[in-house]
């Protein structure tokens, strides 16, 4: 049986010798990381199929880089980072209490807005410049698919363990330890109400969206009768002392202690927190669990429309293995339809990933600076998109219909020249790195600029007639070109603008 | 109808021998024709979705159901001598004293045990199943306003249908190829390109950036609107328009102030969609202080201002307030309420009949509750929007626009 898993995962890696090398470069790194950096696409072509292959294999193991040592010093001054729960609110204590208290400021690191900043910086500085860039693109899928909301009362003090100590540390291990971790969080069963749940005095909320979004799916074949007895289950799972402590705690007083049934289920009720755990162990074996992550996994790396089969392909996987990520990874990566021709550049950017992709390819610094972040702030606020700030316990959605409309191509156009016009204080775009090969030399068609930005920067993505437009809209303005036989230096074309509506393109909105 | 056919018939005259006695009547019937069309064209629809689901109960409570006491909602019910009433019956929340002032003027009419009858108790099901008009049908290829839209006479000549001002563009008006969305008024404009011209007179730097993203949005938004860039200009009119009178704080308020702006622009636009979020009170949504009084007092003192704001323009406008599904009739263990069924709306307008509550009552009896918990639907949304559309769009075929559907009853909440 697995032999033959083997062989078909061999033979369909051999549709990929279709697709030319560089092509194949590009997509996986728009597809798998938050989009490439100047050159690596190159570097990754040369190399071949085994160099693509590799690629993929160390991103799983997250062999990191050069780079991940300079992350962990910029952020080291962010000291909320590596807080518990009981040290946030120490040290972080809401703005109110600082006033009624008469709370002396140099006592306390901030006010819980603080915890927010350091969280969105440390998210961005990992996701633009980690090597372990596979990492942080699934640390946002699952924090997503486990969607906890920063402003929910106590989320704000124990949202930064959660991503820390329930979310990352279970990307490449096994769903089930994931799911039982948030479950075991104090931030999810804020968020979801559970802390209120007793016997006789249940709350529906974690329960239900245990099974519609967490495991299941809406459509995996429960019913409102489950719900209720789940939370039956889950009743006593809370938070201890949530304004001190403020960690996970199974309260024993509060369980419901008499019978319960759940699918196909039966609790004694004598077992106190061992239900909920073999409840949690069930749902994250089910079939219809598989499904709706394979599903969703599909949505986000291959298509937002993934065929029955290729989601068959990789919940059967997930299924066989019991939920071990590596291998549903891999059964993602190895998917014949990732590798179609038509599906290249098929997915839309959201305004994270349009950012973070912005930002490496012009190979932009991202700096750990948590102050004067409202540019960033507001851009994702326009987006749709505020990190840490879903609302809903969905989470963000990936597909092109929630990010595609007027108002947000106006907001990634504004937003594309704030970055080159240096107007954004975390993010520095060196353009003097960007043009040091043609520094010296002189143009007499700004098109020829665009074009080498086009081929050196952008991968040559940007289509000619896109291209051409440009030319054509910034040499309306800038009549540079009266004179065709002038050769002028390139600092007399407006770059800043070029690179701008590059950024803006239709084509660097795909990936 | 009769009308418009013996108008008709009065045009097969024209070729009559009757020349100059059907030349005039035809110029004085055609104008006729065009108040008509002009006086059913600039109708407003606005919808606002409470997401998150409201409990309806606490919106408008059925102070005279002597069910709806204290056993049932310890922590959540509120005396009825601190609450606004509109009738021996039923009374609205305190905090909603901005909806009780557009009450007292008889430009409010509130509807309850409202909503869908998809058994969903998932938020965002529900919410898919009314925007699509398709209760438990997934799938739908566009919105229930979008088909709407497609039912419409004469909106060929509009630059937009649609409009969601909120991030994303709703899914109500999906698929309408005149939509457009934006979260912020002012924000809705190209930073350091100057203004795009409205003319293509073609050497402006404006006018290349328009035809640039008009391509540019066409690739990326398959189907959606084609000219949304060179609408910027439309909207620069309305980021002119001031409003004078005050807004609360807020998301909400600040997308109903964005709304007040374009229709006081001029632009024209017969949906428009927005949203205000934070009713999932599943835990301390407290009684005439707390969580969910909070969120109401915006909710009703935003349409308030919005009315006050739009002034004799108010005549051409109906509002619309909505939710995926109600909450739970008993208060949970956590001072909250959970996943629900019928709720509450409100429908805002200067042609309505005044001080009317569409409710057909079922008292809060265990027997009368849906599946023994949950306020029971006895009106189907889409029977409040098939009033709405019908009484001011003309739409008269609903077949398309909600398949598989026919209304119970004609609510007639409009002077006729």
């Amino acid at each position: 049986m697995n032999l033959l898993i083997s062989f078909a995962i061999i033979f369909s890696f051999q549709n990929v010798f279709a697709m030319d090398l560089k092509t194949k470069a590009l997509h996986v790194l728009n597809r798998f990381s938050y989009g490439p950096k100047p050159g690596e696409v190159d570097k990754l072509a040369q190399g071949g199929d085994p160099a693509i292959q590799k690629w993929f294999e160390d991103q799983l193991k997250q062999v990191g880089g050069s780079h991940e040592a300079d992350i962990k010093a910029e952020l080291k001054p962010l000291a909320s980072l590596t807080y518990t729960n009981e040290q946030m609110n120490k040290m972080f204590p809401k703005e109110k209490d600082v006033e009624m208290k008469g709370l002396d400021r140099d006592t306390i690191d901030g006010t819980p807005k603080d915890i927010l900043k350091e969280l969105v910086i440390q998210k961005l500085v990992r996701a633009t410049q980690s090597d372990n860039q596979l990492e942080e693109v699934l640390l946002d899928f699952w924090f997503n698919h486990f969607n906890v909301y920063f402003d929910k009362g106590q989320v704000r003090h124990t949202i930064t363990s959660y991503e820390r100590d329930a979310i990352r540390p279970h990307i490449f291990g096994n769903f089930k330890d994931m799911l039982m971790a948030s479950a075991k969080s104090a931030a999810m069963m804020i968020y979801l109400d559970n802390t209120g749940s007793k016997v006789d005095k249940i709350n529906e909320n974690y329960a239900r969206e245990l099974f519609e979004l967490h495991t299941l799916g809406v459509d995996g074949g429960y019913t409102q009768k489950d719900i209720q007895e789940s939370a039956r289950v889950l009743t006593g799972w809370g938070v201890e002392k949530p304004k001190e402590i403020a960690e996970f705690k199974f309260f024993k007083k509060q369980h419901d202690n008499k019978p319960k049934h759940v699918l196909n289920l039966f609790f004694k009720g004598t077992q106190g927190m061992g239900e909920g755990e073999q409840l949690i162990q069930y749902l994250s074996e089910h079939k219809s669990t598989a499904h709706f992550i394979a599903k969703k996994l599909a949505v986000k790396f291959i298509s937002d429309e993934p065929s029955e089969k290729t989601v068959d392909d990789i919940a059967k996987v997930f299924w066989e293995t019991k939920g071990d990520l590596k291998s549903t990874y891999r059964a993602v990566f190895r998917s014949e339809e990732l590798w179609k021709d038509s599906n290249v550049g098929a997915k839309i950017k959201t305004p994270l990933e349009f950012l973070t992709s912005s930002v490496r390819v012009t190979e932009s610094e991202f700096l750990a600076q948590p102050e004067r972040i409202n540019q960033l702030k507001s851009f994702f606020a326009q987006s749709g998109q505020e990190l840490y700030r879903c609302v809903p316990p969905t989470g963000f959605k990936a597909t092109a219909d929630y990010w595609v409309n007027p108002g947000a191509m106006v907001n990634r156009i504004n937003f594309a020249l704030s970055m080159v016009r240096d107007q954004i204080p975390q993010i520095e775009l060196d353009k003097e790195k960007l043009i040091s090969p043609i520094k010296n030399n002189k143009y007499k068609n700004q098109i020829d600029i665009l074009n080498y930005f086009n081929q050196n920067i952008f991968n040559s993505v940007i289509k000619k007639e896109t291209l051409t437009k440009i030319n054509d809209l910034l040499n309306d303005s800038q009549n540079y070109q009266e004179d065709g036989s002038r050769e002028l230096p390139l600092h007399y074309y407006p770059l800043d603008k070029m690179l701008a509506l590059m950024l803006s393109t239709p084509e660097f909105q795909r990936r | 109808m009769k009308r418009r056919d013996f108008l008709k018939q009065a045009g097969l005259l024209g070729v009559l021998p009757y020349l100059n006695w059907s030349e005039t009547f035809l110029s004085h019937s055609a104008l006729a024709e065009t108040l008509k069309k002009a006086k059913a064209a600039n109708k407003t629809l606005i919808v606002v979705f409470q997401r998150g689901a409201v409990d309806g109960l606490s919106m408008l409570s059925p102070i005279g159901d002597k069910n709806y006491n204290t056993d049932i909602r310890p922590s959540l019910y509120i005396n009825p001598q601190q609450m606004l009433k509109l009738d021996s019956y039923f009374a609205l929340h305190p905090s909603l004293g901005g909806l009780k002032n557009l009450w007292d003027k008889g430009m409010l009419t509130a509807l309850h045990q409202v909503g869908s009858p998809s058994t969903s108790r998932s938020h965002f099901d529900s919410q898919d199943y009314f925007e699509m008009g398709t209760p438990d049908v997934k799938n739908t290829e566009n919105g229930f306003l979008t088909r709407a839209v497609n039912e419409m006479k004469n909106t060929g000549d509009l630059k937009l249908t649609s409009l969601s001002v909120q991030t994303n563009l709703a899914r109500m008006i999906s698929g309408d190829r005149k939509s457009l969305a934006f979260n912020d008024l002012n924000r809705f404009s190209i930073k350091g390109f100057g203004p795009v011209p409205s003319n293509n007179t073609g050497t402006s730097p404006g006018n290349g950036f328009e035809s640039f993203f008009e391509t540019a949005l066409d690739e990326v938004m398959k189907g959606q609107n084609k000219n949304s860039i060179s609408l910027l200009q439309e909207f620069g009119e309305a980021q002119k328009v001031k409003i004078e009178n005050e807004f609360p704080k807020g998301g909400f308020s600040n997308h109903l102030k964005d709304i007040a702006r374009v229709i006081k622009s001029g632009l024209y636009i017969p949906f428009i969609v927005t949203e205000v979020g934070g009713w999932d009170s599943h835990r301390d949504q407290g009684n005439e202080k707390g969580q969910l009084a909070n969120r109401l007092k915006e909710f009703g003192d935003s349409i308030n201002a919005f009315v006050e704001a739009l002034g004799p323009k108010m005549q051409d406008v109906t509002l619309v307030t909505v939710t995926e599904f109600g909450r739970t009739v008993k208060e949970n263990g956590s001072k909250g309420t959970d996943h629900g069924h019928g709720s509450c709306y409100f429908v805002v307008g200067q042609n309505l009949k005044p001080k009317s509550i569409h409710a057909d009552w079922k008292e809060l009896k265990n027997e009368n509750l849906y599946e023994g918990r949950d306020l029971p639907v006895n009106t189907d949304f889409r029977e409040v929007f098939a009033d709405v559309l019908e009484t001011n769009f003309a739409i008269k075929d609903f077949s398309k626009i909600f398949p598989g559907y026919t209304a119970k009853k004609k609510l007639k909440m409009f002077k006729t």
